[in-house]
């Protein structure tokens, strides 16, 4: 019996090593518990992350939810005829092309500068305080944020409105006024995101063989060249692994985060692409419309992801995929 | 960088490390202060507030918002749907991740580049808001818990950096545990998941973080206001009580207005549970992290 056992795992082990000469079916069979356990996350995948790619010939339709995606009609690309045309796509157009500059050139750089000043800190114990704190706001949620924002902003009511109308030298009202809408949204990233951002850089940086600083020290290098040829430099996959990331998500703009600063007074620079999907399709029911424009989002989403990659790979670095 | 060097620091160095820590402490103070100033004004009374009379220490103390906060039924219920919704989503997501992340390493599965790849897009292109509730509408989930747990279940980035730390085990160990008879679920529960807790604890964390926080889900498939999570409260409360309306343009749902440190208190109260569970499990981040960023 035992003997048996062996005999079966030992044969296990060498289908192992030579798995690619059995035939798909014998191999199957031995590892079907494997086909089992993928089963649930196939079963996910398929209904809600390709069920949706599919369910994207709404906006090629006049979807009516009586008749589904099935029975709708088919009218061709008058929904993104009519996107083009829409008086409000430029300007949705234009604020998301500013919040995700603003994102890109302000917030970006950020985490690095973090990451590297932290690195420079000697005291382990300090260092690791600092980390936990600059954590923290990451874990937040967007509707706590926003609710503290409007607490302390708050035109009637808020904690600092006295003192930056006092700054301006008139009365402010930071929620609603549209020139701040970019900076404030801008702020709320720095403030939640820039710590937790650094976490990628420092785990970069544990990676740097303590023997170049060596090297360098005796060649003579000050702490700002170590910095700037040996830690900046070991950063450089990483941060150009992010800028590429980033690119994915560069028309996304934090949509609850934007959704949730949005008011009647500030909609006009505040509407982006995903606020207008939302608006369009659930608030005021023209699904198929909306649809169009989530799509549009998409596709222009990732080719900006595919061509930072292609840049980055001509370049001469790793890209993503 | 533990140096014990016998150069001499000059001075220029000195200098920078001075600032550079007293950077660092005021950066790290203006991620908490904000914190600070919503828990001293929860504990104010209102008129305090209104006066400013305070920053970060209370000059008065004032319970009363708590103790509506814990006579309001509606609130206290919400609360407990926000825990079950996380606990259960947190199961429900880490053991799906871990499943699958265990499967697509393993070598012998058939067409698992492909299947690796299928995962990968979705992170590049997905159907977006509207495909996505109309998935979930026509599976009949609108008002069910469910529709908060099943769209987002697996993050595709989370299980690849899951599944990066699975194939980082070495092989040996599980051809051993083979030769002993275990299958490949007995190898997934005993051998695996043992050895990678560290990274399970900061994923589980992530999910964790990701149920307690969600707002939007619950907002547009959850209509049933006694279903809401506290979050959803939250944001009803802070629009109320500063003055503008509510996202649902009635103040039917509550039924009045609250006042304005009501709302302090509820942001402590959506916050809190998360930063209690983070000291335990932040000593797991640097290490779970760091065995998934190895390229895989």
């Amino acid at each position: 019996m035992k003997k048996e056992k062996i005999l079966s795992a030992e044969k296990f082990i060498s289908v192992n090593k030579s798995r690619g000469r059995e035939p798909v079916l014998v191999r199957f069979r031995k590892d079907w518990m494997l086909y089992v356990m993928l089963m649930p996350g196939l079963v996910y995948f398929l209904i809600f992350k390709y069920g949706p790619m599919v369910g994207l010939i709404t906006a090629f339709q006049d979807y009516n939810s009586m008749l589904g995606w099935f029975g709708s009609t088919f009218v061709g690309l008058k929904h993104f005829k009519r996107l083009f045309s829409d008086a409000n796509f430029l300007n949705i157009f234009r604020n998301t092309l500013v919040l995700a500059f603003y994102n890109i050139i302000i917030f970006f750089p950020l985490p690095i500068i973090f990451a590297l000043l932290i690195n420079e800190v000697k005291s382990i114990k300090y260092k690791n305080v600092v980390q936990s704190v600059f954590y923290i706001p990451h874990f937040v949620s967007w509707v706590v944020v926003a609710g503290i924002c409007t607490t302390l902003f708050s035109s009637q009511s808020g904690a600092l409105t006295d003192m930056i109308s006092n700054l301006f030298g008139r009365k402010v009202s930071i929620l609603s006024e549209e020139s701040f809408f970019a900076p404030l949204i801008t702020g709320q990233v720095i403030w939640k995101e820039t710590g937790w951002g650094t976490i990628m850089f420092l785990a970069a940086l544990s990676g740097v063989d303590l023997q170049l600083y060596e090297a360098a020290k005796i060649d003579g290098a000050n702490r700002r060249q170590q910095m700037w040829h040996i830690t900046l430099p070991a950063l450089k996959t990483t941060i150009i692994t992010l800028l590429i990331l980033r690119m994915g998500t560069f028309l996304n703009t934090g949509f609850e985060q934007i959704f949730l600063m949005l008011n009647t007074m500030n909609r006009s620079v505040g509407e982006v692409f995903d606020t207008y999907v939302y608006q369009t399709a659930l608030t005021n029911g023209r699904i198929s419309y909306g649809t169009a424009v989530g799509l549009f989002k998409s596709v222009v989403s990732l080719f900006l992801v595919i061509g930072t990659n292609k840049i980055a790979k001509k370049a001469g670095e790793e890209g993503v995929y | 960088m533990k140096e014990k060097s016998k150069i001499k620091q000059s001075t220029g160095s000195r200098i920078f490390d001075c600032f550079n820590i007293l950077f660092l402490g005021c950066a790290g103070l203006l991620c908490i202060v904000p914190f600070l100033y919503v828990i001293a004004a929860s504990v104010s009374p209102l008129s305090d507030i209104l006066t400013r009379k305070f920053f970060i220490i209370p000059v008065h103390f004032d319970f009363t918002a708590y103790k509506y906060l814990f006579s309001s039924i509606q609130l206290m219920k919400s609360m407990g749907i926000s825990v079950m919704v996380t606990v259960v989503g947190t199961v429900l997501s880490m053991s799906m991740t871990l499943l699958t992340a265990y499967v697509l390493s393993k070598p012998q599965l058939i067409g698992r580049r492909v299947l690796n790849a299928l995962v990968v897009f979705t992170m590049l292109f997905s159907g977006g808001m509207i495909p996505t509730y109309l998935v979930v509408y026509k599976m009949n989930l609108i008002d069910s818990f469910l529709a908060l747990w099943l769209p987002g279940c697996i993050s595709a980035y989370n299980m690849i950096l899951v599944r990066t730390s699975i194939s980082a085990l070495p092989s040996e160990l599980e051809e051993a545990a083979t030769v002993d008879g275990c299958n490949y679920f007995q190898c997934f529960y005993k051998i695996v998941i043992p050895l990678i807790k560290p990274t399970i604890a900061t994923f589980s964390l992530f999910y964790a973080v990701g149920y307690w926080n969600s707002y939007f889900d619950a907002t547009i498939y959850l209509n049933d206001s006694s279903k809401w999570p506290i979050q959803v409260w939250l944001r009803q409360i802070v629009l109320l009580s500063s003055g503008g309306f509510s996202d649902t343009g009635s103040i039917s749902e509550l039924g009045y207005i609250p006042p304005q440190n009501v709302s302090y208190a509820v942001i402590v109260f959506a916050t809190i549970p998360i930063l209690c569970v983070y000291p335990f499990v932040q000593k797991y981040f640097t290490k779970g992290m760091m065995v998934g960023s190895v390229k895989g």
